[in-house]
């Protein structure tokens, strides 16, 4: 947590103006703490936090940058808010005095003590105008919508200044391919799956009470199918949409964080990875020919019952072809083991490839 | 600007920052690697202690009550009250502890009720949490765990610095009950040895004998538990760069179902084996990543190297098997044939470096390249063909294919050792995505993905000069002449034999090229047009080449009758290269210099044909799709949020044989109620139903080699007859319902819900003649109807009562009933025995019937 | 509704390390419906309130609050709160110890429909304009939020930003016509914390803890002039 507001887009790279963005803040929150007599500060642009990632040096010099910092103009590390042009930072206390609540729940997330300390924790919680832009034009009038970086529904300000205020600090790593991704051009916003003013969630500051059930909130189906008969163990808590997918954009479709499906799976199961000796090619090529990675109504996620779904490859002469009665189950009249309990895999047990020299046909 | 005064202490600083002029981003790494993002257990999913945490009355303002909206218009969940902190020294921490005793009720060991979960009668831990934190400095540490059982618990840790550096590790067991239902006819399970028990010869027991033992095994439960443990240290490194390393390492234990195959049963009554063994896991997987990555204001940069070992402490898995396999011809059966042998799963090391870069380009544009080499090799002994022991034989006595053991028990009977197996991956990615003005944007995107597999095997005994394997254990030898499964070019008895003599090796190019435009109408609406064009080429497949032409339409409607509408259509067509019904010669016997092709009845040499030529595999098929998404969120009021949503994909595949057709349509409703935070309340329903068809043609099994009808592959001809044809379709239909709530009273809280699984599937099957039908059950054909129902339904209650004792002390009196039923036919009969002639099963299958539930008091305590 | 609420400062303000949290039950008023009322008949009930609150509302007394213009259900919201104990006054007390809701509302009523007029309105612009400047802009290098984003230009308060604006605008004073010593005094009350218990008041306790005396007075005098 440093340094992002260097990369706002369209602002200049004053530095100096960071500086005094960080001395300002320890200007403005700790005015009767602060030892050294600070500087009147001129009213006009208050900035706001600055992240300066080396504490140890900053406490040193607080001081000096203090005073440089009250004579120094600049709008510092705020986010761009285009609805509100010739709006100015007005500092987090100030939002704080009427935004109470929402500033206590806030204090104990990541973002809030992250913000603290990067200003050698001589600020109070970090600055709202990081991520909802100054603040003046809405602290003079709060029902202009869009005069501040509103991320809820009916706050009036465009999706795009919303991502555009997350993604100042949280461009690159696992939202490199944020642009054009699908939750993007939908019209996603970074608040339709995170809510950062409190901790509901225990990882992701989600908006819902677990990363599973954020995701749920629209993609219902896919959750529905979770708590079918097998399935993989998503509605017990022990993983979540995001252990597969990158909801943030990926090179790979349907947002799979890795090459290709299979090596989504073989993050788990990497005895299926091989190279086997002897492929089964549909195996190979991708796992979702046999199986429904989401939940299934057949055993091991299988998409149709054995051994139905290798009948619809498998044509060859003799046993794959004929057709399958129930007077082959178990007690039936001729009873089948292509049919009975495992089918096929009774037989042609290491079907996801055989490392034996008689595993030609998955026997061995 | 007024002049300024600038100490050199602060100039350092200004220079250090301007140097440094990135952003960071700044959560964390390990949300880019599969796996190990959510901690729970089915006492706690969500793994933060949601249950017993009480909601904050007030709110999330003072300004103004309720919850507020996402964007699209869902609530956002009410928040909990923040915990009042306490102070050491110059950290502050809170911390609690949830402990407490659960029992269970009724059928607690069927498989549905602990599946994922280790439900044991004592005390569980389901929280535990301490969250530390230095306000100056931003140190934090941050710890959580659970124990349900030893197979069943996590712990969690996070310390670090914001800012600075970051360092995860975690511990999780994770249990999974396969059967609970298992009655293995051998001992040692859990072993790579199976042994039959006392009472039964190996390859000499009668099937009464087989079904005696059957009968009396015990029951056992079968289950994988996976152990994980990681490491990962996130740090920042100066410059803007970021760095990331991590460690982790899985043990996966137990046993699960396997298979044993000693030649077919179905037409040789009293012969052949088929076996369900269990086999053993003990595996260890080590996954190794570093990554570095910076983000600025006009480039990112993230490269990420990950590597993963995976070892197999079992490698070899031997059985004994029971059952007299004897040649059809009556005479004696050279050897005796009484163990079998799976090679499991291979040792494998697999690695990959991705670079990624992306840049900002005028008119709201961005460039983003993506390049990932990897490569995935393998490198095991190869498992033998036989492991019987020298001076054994294997065959039929007195007849050309009798084989010796010491011939083919030992690795210079392989033409290598090892199976020197590799895979090279190459990914190339590029994209490029404009928004020159509000109102319009394009995106392109080219994709090149290659999985080139360099293994090239050829089975061949450098001892015998054979080439092929020993089938099935040598059991496929021993029934029938002629079917020891090898080919030799000098010997007149094997030369003829169309043995598959080697591995082809699977890979694949996969290319995608994708233009689209987003084009937003008025404040409201945007509209996305995106084609995709995607060419798939595998190697060594029927097809040389597919092409799908994509075309998809999505509208996003913000105020689509007060709701925000989300809906997209998809239409693809694909179509490929000349289908080849058999493009495997090359890797069969009759592709080798010295194969003599059998003399049919006019005296064409031929060979029987493989397969049919109308078979069209579904993933190289012609195919048309449709697929549509509608996901729709309506605010109504201040506390309610309704949703709905609905999809449907509809394949057609062009073919007469094989995949035909598969649809799924489905509908989600939802009710999200909050009318203030004491209060909340959803409900959810959904009903999903699918449809898949498929057909197949019986071959001619009556036809002899020396028929010239046997060699012709042609759909409708005398091998594959129009007669033979068959039919089948899966119908399912699955529903779903939820309801939760949670009241809150100042002291108390009442949460409960309900949920139900309902899910029937529904085969249906037709023939054009008796013939198509599998030759043993033709005569049962007239009486027999059609499959019956799988079917599985779950009902669930679950009810808890939290009540504040103290400002520290809270306790939870909470209780589960879940009642399930379950049918599915693969199961049918076993309730009543587990071995069938030369079939011995081990899996009962999950109970058809149970009643379950658990009943638990949980204290919380918060210092 | 009452609830139970710590106040923010010793979280918030995370280098005050003195402050310890404090509960207190506060009651909600974020979801007060705007009350409506006869203010015809709301003259004659309010006969015995002029005495103090002048006639039509405009005060005489510095020390007393003008009502002229003030939102009816700001000032129901003040009576029941007097009537309750919860805002304590041996003056106010018993006059309204005897009125019926609909008494109260009716009163309400009628100020809310007097004009409001500056109580100090010869006072110079000169003078005022630091407290101007604190009205209209606050003062970010000291943490004060403008008032005018809650009680509106020149303190009539605010009118909602369309049909889903939750904030309860009519429940907030408006300040147009107010005496300013009044001001002052409400705002040091809200600083010691005298005055409180409501969702709105813990808003108008952080708020007055920006200001110091100076200030206090600065903004009094131009409420007063406006």
């Amino acid at each position: 947590m440093r340094l992002c507001f260097f990369r706002r887009r369209g602002t200049d790279a004053r530095p100096i103006r960071r500086v005094s963005a960080l001395l300002a803040l320890a200007l403005l929150a700790s005015h009767a703490h602060l030892a050294q007599a600070a500087a009147p500060a001129p009213t006009i642009d208050l900035p706001a936090t600055n992240m300066s990632g080396d504490t140890s040096v900053y406490r040193e010099i607080s001081a000096d940058l203090a005073r440089l910092a009250a004579s120094l103009p600049g709008d510092g590390g705020v986010a761009e808010n285009p609805g509100a042009p010739g709006a100015t930072p007005i500092g987090t206390a100030t939002c704080s005095a009427c935004h109470t609540q929402e500033q206590l729940l806030y204090s104990h997330t990541t973002h809030a003590r992250a913000f603290a300390a990067g200003s050698g924790g001589a600020s109070a919680v970090g600055s709202c105008e990081s991520c909802h832009g100054p603040g003046s034009l809405h602290a003079g009038s709060p029902t202009t919508k869009g005069a501040i970086i509103s991320f809820t529904h009916e706050g009036g300000t465009p999706v795009q200044t919303q991502t555009q205020a997350c993604m100042g600090c949280h461009t690159g790593g696992a939202r490199q391919h944020w642009l054009s991704s699908v939750h993007e051009t939908r019209g996603l916003s970074c608040s339709d799956c995170h809510n950062p003013m409190a901790r509901g969630s225990p990882e992701g500051l989600m908006a819902k009470r677990s990363i599973n059930e954020t995701c749920a909130g629209c993609h219902q189906d896919v959750r529905a199918k979770f708590n079918r008969r097998s399935h993989m163990p998503l509605p017990e808590g022990q993983m979540s949409c995001a252990d597969c997918h990158n909801p943030h954009g990926s090179v790979t479709k349907p947002l799979l964080k890795t090459d290709t499906a299979n090596g989504t799976c073989y993050g788990c199961h990497a005895e299926r990875r091989g190279p086997m000796l002897f492929e089964h090619p549909p195996v190979r090529e991708n796992c979702m020919n046999c199986h429904d990675p989401h939940g299934s109504n057949q055993q091991t996620l299988l998409a149709a019952p054995v051994p139905m779904l290798c009948q619809q490859c498998h044509t060859a002469v003799r046993h794959p072809n004929d057709l399958q009665t129930p007077a082959g189950l178990a007690n039936g009249g001729a009873p089948d083991e292509r049919l009975i309990s495992r089918a096929c895999l009774s037989c042609h047990t290491t079907i996801h490839g055989s490392n034996n020299a008689a595993g030609a046909k998955f026997h061995r | 600007m007024k002049p300024l005064q600038y100490s050199p202490v602060s100039l350092a600083v200004a220079t250090l920052l301007m140097a440094a002029n990135t952003a960071q981003a700044a959560d964390g790494s390990a949300s880019a690697r599969v796996g190990d993002l959510q901690y729970g257990n089915a006492l706690d999913p969500g793994g933060f202690g949601a249950a017993l945490m009480q909601r904050d009355l007030l709110g999330y303002s003072l300004l103004r009550a309720g919850v507020s909206r996402t964007p699209t218009g869902d609530l956002y969940t009410a928040p909990s009250p923040v915990p009042e902190d306490q102070g050491l020294g110059d950290w502050r921490y809170t911390n609690g502890l949830e402990l407490g005793y659960i029992t269970q009720t009724g059928d607690k060991d069927a498989q549905f009720f602990r599946q994922y979960s280790d439900w044991q009668n004592g005390f569980a831990l389901s929280l535990a949490w301490l969250d530390m934190w230095k306000p100056e400095t931003g140190d934090y540490l941050e710890a959580r765990a659970s124990y349900l059982s030893e197979d069943d618990n996590f712990l969690r840790l996070r310390v670090g610095r914001y800012g600075d550096f970051r360092v995860e590790a975690f511990y999780r067991n994770m249990p999974h009950t396969l059967t609970t239902t298992a009655f293995p006819l051998w001992e040692g399970i859990g072993s790579d040895t199976l042994t039959l028990p006392a009472n039964l010869t190996p390859g000499n027991s009668t099937p009464a004998d087989v079904k005696a033992a059957s009968d009396a095994a015990a029951r056992t439960t079968l289950r994988v538990t996976r152990t994980r443990a990681g490491v990962s240290l996130e740090g920042d490194m100066g410059r803007g760069f970021i760095g990331y390393g991590a460690l982790t390492n899985e043990q996966r234990n137990g046993t699960r179902l396997w298979g044993g195959p000693f030649f077919f049963n179905y037409p040789f009554v009293n012969n052949g084996g088929v076996m369900e063994t269990v086999r053993p896991i003990d595996f260890s997987t080590t996954d190794v990543s570093a990554g570095l990555r910076r983000a600025g204001k006009v480039w990112r940069f993230n490269t990420v190297y990950s590597g993963s070992f995976f070892r197999n402490r079992k490698t070899t898995f031997t059985y004994e098997n029971p059952f007299v396999i004897a040649p059809v011809t009556g005479t004696p059966a050279a050897g005796i044939l009484t163990e079998g042998q799976f090679s499991l799963d291979p040792n494998n090391d697999a690695h990959n470096l991705r670079v990624e870069l992306g840049r900002t380009l005028p008119q709201r544009g961005d460039l983003s390249l993506t390049a990932a080499l990897g490569t995935m090799r393998q490198n095991d002994p190869i498992g033998l063909n036989l492991n019987c022991a020298a001076p054994g034989q294997v065959g039929i006595s007195g007849m050309p294919f009798v084989v010796n053991c010491a011939d083919w028990n030992t690795p210079a009977s392989l033409s290598r050792s090892t199976a020197q197996a590799r895979i090279d991956t190459l990914l190339l990615d590029a994209k490029l995505s404009f928004h020159p003005t509000n109102t319009f944007g394009w995106h392109l995107e080219l994709r090149r993905y290659d999985e080139d597999n360099k293994l090239r095997y050829q089975a061949f005994n450098p001892l015998t000069g054979d080439y092929g394997y020993i089938t099935l254990n040598g059991s496929m030898g021993t029934v029938v002449p002629g079917e020891m499964g090898l080919f030799n070019p000098n010997n007149p008895a094997y030369w003829s034999y169309p043995a598959k003599i080697g591995s082809f090796p699977v890979g694949y190019t996969d290319t995608t090229a994708e233009l689209g435009g987003d084009l937003q109408m008025g404040y409201r609406n945007t509209l996305n047009v995106t084609y995709t064009f995607r060419r798939y080429e595998p190697d060594f497949r029927e097809v040389e080449y597919t092409n799908e032409h994509r075309i998809q339409i999505a509208l996003t409607s913000r105020q689509f009758a007060g709701g925000t509408l989300r809906a997209s259509y998809d239409y693809a067509t694909r179509n490929g290269g000349d289908y080849n019904y058999f493009p495997y010669a090359s890797f069969y016997a009759q592709s080798l210099p010295g194969f003599v092709m059998p003399d049919t009845a006019n005296g064409e040499a031929s060979l029987f044909a493989f397969t049919t030529d109308a078979m069209r595999k579904f993933d190289l098929s012609d195919r048309d799709q449709h697929k549509f998404r509608l996901i729709y969120t309506l605010p109504v009021g201040e506390a309610t949020t309704l949703s709905a949503t609905a999809h449907g994909q509809y394949n057609s595949y062009d073919t007469q044989i094989g995949r035909k057709g598969d649809n799924a349509t489905g509908l989600t409703l939802a009710w999200d109620y909050q009318p203030m935070p004491r209060l909340t309340l959803n409900a959810s329903a959904s009903a999903a139903f699918s449809k898949m068809r498929w057909a197949n043609v019986a071959d001619n099994e009556g036809l002899v080699a020396s028929d010239p009808g046997n060699a012709d592959p042609t759909f409708g001809g005398p091998k594959y007859p129009l007669a033979n044809v068959w039919n089948e379709s899966d119908r399912e239909r699955s529903l779903n319902a939820n309801l939760q709530f949670t009241y809150q009273w100042s002291r108390t809280k009442l949460d409960g819900g309900y949920n139900l699984n309902d899910s029937r599937g529904r085969l249906r099957y037709d023939y054009a003649s008796i013939s198509a039908i599998s030759a043993t059950q033709q005569a049962f054909a007239a009486t027999i109807s059609q499959f019956p129902d799988t079917r599985y339904r779950t009902h669930s209650f679950d009810l808890g009562i939290t009540q504040t004792l103290s400002k520290q002390w809270s306790a939870r009196l909470f209780g589960r009933y879940e009642h399930g039923k379950f049918a599915d036919w693969h199961y049918t009969g076993f309730d009543t025995a587990l071995a069938y002639d030369h079939r011995v099963y081990t899996d009962r299958g999950p109970a058809t019937d149970y009643d379950a539930g658990l009943v638990g008091l949980m204290f919380r305590y918060v210092p | 509704m009452k609830l139970r609420l710590i106040t923010p400062a010793a979280a918030l303000l995370l280098f005050c390390a003195g402050a310890a949290a404090l509960a207190v039950e506060v009651q909600d008023l974020r979801s007060v419906p705007a009350i409506t009322g006869d203010a015809q008949a709301g003259a004659t009930k309010a006969a015995l309130c002029v005495a103090c609150h002048g006639p039509d509302g405009h005060s005489m007394v510095a020390a007393f609050p003008a009502l002229a213009g003030q939102n009816a259900t700001y000032n129901y919201q003040q009576m029941l709160q007097y009537q309750s104990g919860q805002r304590v006054s041996a003056v106010m007390a018993p006059f309204l110890a005897s009125l019926s809701d609909a008494d109260l509302r009716d009163i309400a009523a009628y100020f809310a429909a007097q004009a409001a007029r500056p109580a100090n309105a010869a006072a110079s612009a000169q003078a005022t304009e630091t407290g101007r400047k604190l009205y209209v802009d606050g003062d970010p290098a000291r943490g004060i939020p403008s008032c005018q984003g809650c009680h509106g230009v020149n303190g009539v308060g605010m009118q909602p930003a369309g049909p889903n604006d939750r904030v309860p605008w009519h429940s907030f004073p408006t300040l147009a016509g107010q005496q300013g010593d009044y001001v002052a005094q409400q705002l040091r009350a809200y600083k010691e914390g005298a005055r409180g218990g409501t969702t709105s008041a813990v808003i108008m306790q952080e708020v007055a803890k920006t200001l110091d005396d100076a200030a206090m007075q600065a903004v009094a005098a131009y409420i007063a002039a406006h």
